[in-house]
């Protein structure tokens, strides 16, 4: 059997049958939904209690038009009669949150002053805003004594929707949305940058460990070392290949639970999305969520994962070599640090930029990061779902792959000395040393 | 034609010279003992054998012709500082070393059920290394140096380690090796293995040759004039113009015979006649320096014969 076959093989199996590696691969998903839930679910959270704020009407006669809240009990107070709120507030028992003091012309001064001894909540200054808004506002055009004013109102208020057409090189115009080709290039940006870092600690590692082990002597007695660092690098690269298609097969599962899973196998097309699920719920769909529908189907998913796939391979072969190469210079992971914080450095100066270009995705910093391959991995990401001319795709693409090439011999260099030198200090000399 | 020659091989470490023209022949069969202090040189020839580097200047030729990237496979190497995948199981981990050698999976199966016999670990297949004691783990790797049953073994240290039931073990499996055909280079410091197993030798110190050749020749060439003499009665004294008695911390652990060094040009016939006529003889044999006392002595006087 070929040796580097064998190699990738024991790799990808010693770190799949993990049960570290399972448990993170179903986790994760369960934790970026609960990540991006979480500052939602926090805002909903309270203190618990509900507080309690003393309403001083001074005349204006509005002090019901504040609701009682989860969050707020409104008390009905009489007229300060010259009481400094202040007096009345300390006076009062601790469970008084805030005193809020409506003036007399509330309605015409449009102003209000809330007193506590400690910053409120926004949530009570917004309730007091809308709450009042709404009712001087009804009232303001009550009073111009048109008939029916109300309903009038109510019809001419305008939603203005969106919707954004493409000219492709086909010339059919389809619809797309900036929105969703904004989240799916921080999706895969993150993803490029997440895998790099997290499968490249697990490439130097796995040197490490069997430098440390000594048993790198007995494999490399048996194969070249180039073949052992490949066969690392692939077998690692599978993992990670490994864990998306679990990923994305989850997502499959969940959409087609929601009724859109045909939409991303490009088995069928918006409007059949659209009617099937307004059949199964049976009632239109919302307004929002047809356009999400039409804007997902408007991305060409299938060209999407391909250059994905593509930048992933480059990407890893690049920064998987450099790992590697680290790796066999350092006797335990601590020592290799020296070497991987320039490597992170860089990883986040791609993602910095990779951002950057969501605002811009043709300016000159994208065009220039999507040469130069230590960010091209990244910030193509951001820029493919926008489209991106296919002569930049390419020089991209060419200036990746030759550049991990070369990495990839220079790293083979660099990790057949470096794999059998013991308990020596290497520095970044002795490495370009080992080059020659 | 031996089985290897090393030609002239030279290898360099930056500025450090490790191996400084040096040579050696090894026979087909043989138990080859590759000598040394640390640092000598020795591992930096065992991977040149091995081809994991390759030498600055100089050949190896294996049966006459230069070595070829695939003969590898028939190479079984034990390297001093031992290792193993400490998360494999320990029958994934032969199987893996062996199929890496170009074994077919069928006959490692078939092998590897007589090895872990053998050596008393057929209930630890499927433990993971790191389960295992420091010797069952040596074990391990020794099969896995042997299993794919190479024409050239390469033993370095290989009794470190082990305990003298397992060692004794190991040195009937080696001889058992050899028996079957392997050649066997040894790597060791440990000289009392060395006379017990090889035939020949080859001292490196300072990264040059200094000793070469047939053990027993070896320790020939280094011998004091020192015999072993016991007497029925009476005291044995010295007898100027012919011998001197040697020191008590000369003798060799628990013999009681008392050791005369011969003065030069005196002939060993004319000591036998001398002591006959005054003593009741009844031993006198030669004592041959032991490889220890060779190591030291060539290690220091640096000679080659």
């Amino acid at each position: 059997m070929n040796r580097l076959f064998l190699i990738v093989r024991r790799e990808y199996l010693n770190i799949v049958a993990r049960k570290s590696f399972i448990v993170m691969t179903l986790l994760i998903p369960l934790l970026s939904v609960l990540c991006m839930a979480a500052p939602a679910l926090l805002m909903g959270l309270n203190d618990g209690d509900q507080k309690t704020v003393v309403v001083i009407d001074e005349g204006s006669g509005l002090a019901d038009v504040i609701k009682d809240t989860e969050e707020y009990r409104f008390l009905r107070a009489d007229s300060l009669a010259n009481k400094n709120p202040r007096n009345f507030y300390e006076s009062a028992s601790d469970s008084v949150y805030a005193v809020v003091v409506l003036p007399q012309n509330l309605a015409q001064r449009e102003y209000l002053s809330v007193f506590s001894d400690k910053p409120v909540q926004n949530s009570l200054v917004s309730q007091l805003k809308s709450s009042f808004n709404e009712e001087i506002t009804n009232r303001n055009i009550a009073e111009l004594g048109i008939p029916d004013i109300q309903e009038k109102v109510e019809k001419s208020k305008a939603d203005v929707r969106v919707s954004e057409i493409l000219w492709s090189d086909e010339g059919e115009a389809e619809s797309g949305s900036a929105i969703v080709s904004q989240i799916l290039g921080i999706i895969f940006a993150m993803f490029a940058y997440m895998f790099v870092l997290m499968y490249g600690a697990m490439i130097m590692n796995g040197v490490i460990e069997e430098k440390t082990n000594r048993i790198v002597e007995v494999i490399v007695s048996s194969c070249k070392p180039l073949e052992l660092m490949l066969g690392k690098i692939i077998g690692v690269a599978l993992v990670g290949f490994t864990q998306l298609v679990v990923w994305g097969a989850l997502m499959m599962m969940v959409s087609a639970a929601f009724g859109f899973g045909g939409l991303f196998m490009g088995m069928s097309d918006a409007t059949e999305t659209i009617n099937a699920m307004s059949a199964s719920r049976g009632e239109p769909l919302p307004a929002e969520l047809e356009d999400m529908i039409r804007a997902v189907a408007g991305v060409k998913i299938g060209q999407l994962l391909f250059s994905f796939l593509l930048f992933g391979i480059g990407g890893f072969l690049l920064y998987g070599s450099l790992f590697a190469a680290f790796g066999s210079a350092a006797d335990q992971p601590s020592d290799a640090s020296q070497f991987t914080t320039p490597i992170i450095m860089i990883e986040v100066f791609a993602l910095w930029a990779g951002m950057a270009c969501i605002e811009n995705p043709d300016g000159p910093l994208a065009m220039w990061c999507s040469f130069i391959p230590f960010t091209s991995t990244i910030v193509m990401m951001v820029r493919l779902p926008y489209g991106v001319p296919t002569w930049e795709l390419a020089l991209s693409i060419a200036l990746l792959f030759g550049t991990a090439l070369t990495f990839l011999w220079l790293a083979g260099r660099i990790y057949r000395r470096g794999i059998l030198m013991y308990g020596k200090k290497v520095s970044v000399w002795d490495i370009f040393r080992w080059i020659k | 034609m031996d089985f290897i020659e090393i030609k002239d091989v030279v290898k360099d470490y930056g500025k450090h010279r490790a191996l400084d023209h040096v040579s050696m022949n090894i026979p087909e069969g043989c138990i080859y003992g590759l000598l040394g202090p640390n640092g000598a040189g020795k591992t930096s020839l065992i991977r040149i054998i091995n081809q994991i580097t390759k030498p600055d200047s100089g050949e190896i030729l294996l049966n006459g012709v230069p070595m070829k990237p695939e003969d590898v496979r028939d190479m079984g190497y034990l390297p001093e500082e031992r290792g193993l995948y400490k998360k494999m199981k320990v029958a994934d981990q032969i199987m893996y070393l062996a199929q890496l050698k170009g074994m077919p999976r069928k006959e490692v199966e078939a092998e590897m059920k007589v090895w872990l016999e053998r050596f008393e670990l057929t209930d630890w297949r499927n433990k993971k290394i790191e389960a295992l004691s420091k010797g069952m783990a040596q074990k391990v790797q020794f099969i896995a140096t042997v299993i794919h049953r190479p024409k050239l073994l390469i033993f370095d240290e290989p009794f470190s380690g082990f305990d003298p039931v397992n060692a004794e073990i190991l040195k009937r499996e080696i001889l058992r090796l050899r028996e079957n055909g392997s050649t066997i280079i040894f790597s060791t410091h440990n000289m009392g293995s060395v006379e017990e197993v090889c035939e020949q030798i080859s001292l490196i110190n300072h990264s040059k040759v200094v000793l070469q050749g047939d053990v027993n020749k070896v320790r020939h060439h280094f011998k004091k004039h020192i015999y072993a003499v016991t007497v029925r009665e009476g005291v044995l004294l010295p007898e100027p113009g012919m011998f001197t008695l040697e020191p008590d911390e000369t003798h060799r652990p628990g013999d009681t015979s008392t050791y005369i060094r011969l003065n030069s040009g005196v002939n060993v016939k004319d000591v036998i006649a001398c002591l006959n006529d005054r003593y009741e003889l009844t031993g006198f044999h030669e004592i041959l320096p032991s490889m220890h006392e060779v190591f030291i002595e060539a290690v220091n006087g640096a000679e080659k014969i």
